[in-house]
């Protein structure tokens, strides 16, 4: 980033090779929308560029760039509301009744079906990541999926520890009832 | 179950089983190029940027004459005293009585 700085395009280049698939898979979870992660994806490292020659490694860089990504990601959610009034990041999904989990303990095996069920299980969680709100969704991917400490989630969220562990419980919490039936078919093999 | 005893979640390791989303191959090359454009864009317009700098100095300049010019015009009607009105008068008067001889001596 220091090279950045400086204005070294090529240091652009490998920073951009690097943490794109973090910050569009931080957008992909958060929006649940693929061509606007890309455009959030884009708009973030294009601020990351236009901050450069301000910036002083005074945190982690990868904080920095989660910090750029959430008030993105904030804005657009709450642009969304505003445009589509009733359609909301927040709104709960409702699983249809017959969603049932048909046997996921399977679904790592090769077989013609495997990588539908992986699909469904995906889109699954996506729904259930989708239904919570929108500071527990972000700490939740943030600690799960980009592996980044209780600290550096409550610098990105600009907030403290302890609020950043009541998140992640919270969030826990819904995401077991919404997701029981597939924790309940992951279970259920390794007890019989 | 606590807050911190991630590893014997089994929500932690279905939430594990969802691949991470892949962006488009051209993405990282469609955010160098779009941050090339805007220094090739930037680098165009010094003289932009220069009258940006110029034009707040420029517009307290003239709010500041436009203030002065209206407080302090000029051009200052008299102001109006007995003894000038006065005068005004005697002054109307010579010139009537002036041009009333003139005019009879002419006929």
């Amino acid at each position: 980033m220091l090279r950045v700085r400086d204005g070294d395009h090529a240091a652009f280049e490998t920073l951009v090779r690097r943490h794109q698939h973090a910050v569009y898979g931080t957008a992909c979870r958060m929006l649940g929308d693929s061509v606007e992660a890309e455009d959030i994806t884009q708009l973030t490292f294009l601020r990351i560029h236009r901050a450069a020659p301000k910036y002083r490694p005074t945190a982690r860089f990868t904080t920095w760039m989660f910090a750029i990504l959430r008030n993105l990601v904030f804005n657009e959610a709450r642009r969304r509301k505003r445009h589509r009034g009733h359609v909301s990041l927040d709104a709960p999904v409702e699983f249809p009744d017959d969603a049932t989990p048909r046997e996921l303990a399977h679904s790592g095996q090769p077989g013609p079906d495997a990588e539908a069920l992986q699909k469904e299980l995906e889109s699954q969680i996506q729904a259930a990541l989708q239904s919570l709100p929108e500071q527990q969704r972000l700490a939740m991917v943030l600690l799960r999926y980009e592996d980044l400490s209780y600290e550096q989630i409550a610098e990105v969220l600009d907030t403290s520890v302890p609020a950043v562990k009541s998140l992640i419980f919270r969030a826990r919490e819904v995401l077991r009832g919404r997701l029981k039936k597939y924790l309940a078919a992951t279970e259920s093999p390794k007890e019989g | 179950m606590g807050m911190d005893d991630f590893e014997s979640d089994p929500l932690w390791e279905l939430l594990g089983r969802a691949r991470r989303p892949e962006p488009s191959p051209w993405l990282a090359t469609r955010i160098i190029a779009a941050a090339r454009t805007r220094d090739a864009a930037s680098s165009r317009r010094p003289l932009l940027a220069l009258w940006r700098w110029l034009a707040l100095p420029a517009g307290v300049a003239a709010i500041v004459i436009a203030t002065l010019t209206v407080r302090h015009p000029f051009y200052r009607q008299p102001a109006e005293s007995p003894q000038l009105f006065a005068a005004f008068e005697a002054f109307a008067n010579n010139a009537f009585e002036a041009d009333y001889l003139w005019s009879s001596d002419s006929f």
